[in-house]
């Protein structure tokens, strides 16, 4: 599923559908993990099943891990992912959607790596590469805006960030993928999404409002 | 409500997550309020704007790294390697090592413990033996205090218990005083407590087994005495002695000298019932 059909199939499913939440009244609807067979697989170490997660899980994965750290090293990256993904698998409690624990996995496998690196929220863009399989014209002007405009924020509202606005995951999710409280989720993405519209505009973008 | 509080819920308004009351509130103000309406609509062009940033594209490869480490990781745990898999314990061989390990661990504390009673049992014969001529009394309580020793009626000792051979009288006027039964590490065996006139003192120890742990660090000399291989002990200026009569050993405390150790062999030689333990 590409990103786009992704974001559209978020923003205009039924509430009543959602696999996780009912938004507007906010109660639970736990209903079965679509990945729970596969994950069960991968609890016994099959390799057909960890192949047929990493299919279904790899792109999304990815887009997070390469809005957090890069594309340099969103590569290694996935791959360690995955890996511990499949170490801890059993770990995996199943209260929560499989993915969410995916992406908390990968988050913070990100927010170590930034660690480790010791870079500072704004040296990424300097040593960045623009993909060179894309070419200029492929890329508008505002999607380089907005890719260092992200680059440039601290790693906790990257996060938050990406998780609601390319990922679309719900509040709900993303208080369990970043280990936070569900209402912290709103005041931190009212943050991430002021200071990111500061920086656009540090970078040259024109607002229409 | 107020531009503060609005604002604190416009992304939870704009994601709809807010429930419909506190939705309802925000939607009211944001109609009286330019400026958090701005701010809205500040949200849904950012929102537009990341939405169509451009998708990275995974590179080929990933899933056959991952293969490969996983590969990798699997052969590195125990049992996955040939070796690994040849020594793969089964539960039968957990269960033996676990026997076998217990086993173990029980023969050893036996050992220790057996050692540890050979030990204190030295310690006590050595106070015993110390004490014996000056004390031959108090000597004595050394032992029955530490072994439970007890009196024995010799009329009333029943089949299968050790019965002494002890005589009621000994050479050179020593009479029968009493006959203990001691409980000791090494053996159960009798003592018997004769006294001549004079108030000098033998003790007759019989036991099943040769018990020269009993001398401790005491030099132990090994003679011929009556055509007998004996243990002789020097204590101070008497003598203790053990040897083999017929299945069991006697020990002798207390002896003036070898003559009247050979004699005492002689003696209780003579007196023991033929052929029996």
């Amino acid at each position: 599923m590409s990103r786009a059909n992704l974001q559209h199939w978020r923003r205009n499913v039924p509430h009543g559908v959602s696999n996780l939440v009912v938004p507007d009244v906010g109660t639970p609807v736990p209903i079965a993990d679509p990945l729970a067979d596969i994950v069960a697989g991968c609890r016994l170490g099959n390799r057909h099943a960890q192949r047929l997660l990493y299919d279904r899980c790899h792109e999304r994965l990815y887009r997070l891990i390469a809005r957090m750290v890069g594309q340099q090293d969103a590569t290694d990256l996935l791959q360690q992912v995955f890996l511990q993904v499949f170490v801890k698998i059993g770990q995996f409690s199943g209260s929560a959607c499989f993915e969410t624990w995916a992406y908390r996995l990968a988050i913070n496998e990100c927010l170590q790596f930034r660690r480790r690196k010791s870079r500072t929220p704004c040296d990424m863009p300097a040593d960045e590469p623009i993909d060179p399989s894309a070419s200029h014209t492929e890329r508008t002007q505002h999607q380089e805006l907005v890719e260092l405009a992200l680059a440039q924020l601290k790693p906790e509202l990257r996060a938050i960030f990406v998780l609601r606005e390319i990922e679309g995951l719900s509040y709900r999710e993303i208080a369990a993928a970043l280990q936070i409280e569900q209402g912290t989720v709103g005041s931190r993405l009212n943050q991430a999404r002021s200071q990111l519209r500061k920086r656009l505009i540090e970078l040259g973008w024109n607002p229409k409002t | 409500m107020n531009c503060e509080s609005a604002r604190d819920l416009l992304s939870a308004y704009f994601d709809q997550e807010l429930k419909p009351d506190a939705a309802s509130a925000v939607r009211a103000h944001l109609v009286t309020c330019q400026d958090c309406a701005r701010r809205l609509a500040e949200f849904q062009e950012l929102s537009a704007l990341a939405a169509d940033i451009c998708e990275p594209e995974v590179p080929r490869g990933v899933w056959s790294a991952i293969e490969s480490s996983l590969a990798r990781e699997h052969r590195r745990q125990p049992g996955n390697t040939r070796w690994g898999r040849l020594m793969k314990p089964s539960r039968v061989a957990i269960a033996a090592t676990l026997l076998i390990g217990a086993s173990l661990v029980l023969l050893g504390y036996w050992t220790w413990r057996s050692l540890d009673q050979h030990v204190q049992m030295a310690a006590v014969f050595d106070r015993y033996l110390g004490e014996f001529q000056e004390h031959p009394q108090q000597a004595q309580e050394i032992l029955l205090t530490r072994y439970g020793g007890r009196p024995m009626d010799l009329q009333a000792v029943g089949a299968g218990q050790f019965k002494p051979n002890a005589p009621q009288d000994l050479p050179n006027g020593f009479e029968r005083v009493e006959t203990y039964l001691l409980d000791m590490p090494c053996c159960t065996c009798t003592q018997t407590i004769y006294r001549n006139h004079a108030g000098d003192t033998l003790a007759l120890l019989e036991h099943r087994e040769e018990q020269r742990m009993w001398f401790g660090n005491r030099t132990v000399i090994e003679a011929q005495c009556h055509g007998q291989m004996t243990c002789l002990v020097q204590l101070k200026d008497q003598l203790a002695a053990s040897w083999k009569c017929g299945p069991r050993y006697l020990t002798v405390i207390g002896a003036r000298n070898v003559e009247q150790v050979s004699e005492l062999i002689s003696f209780l030689d003579a007196q023991r019932p033929q052929d029996k333990g």
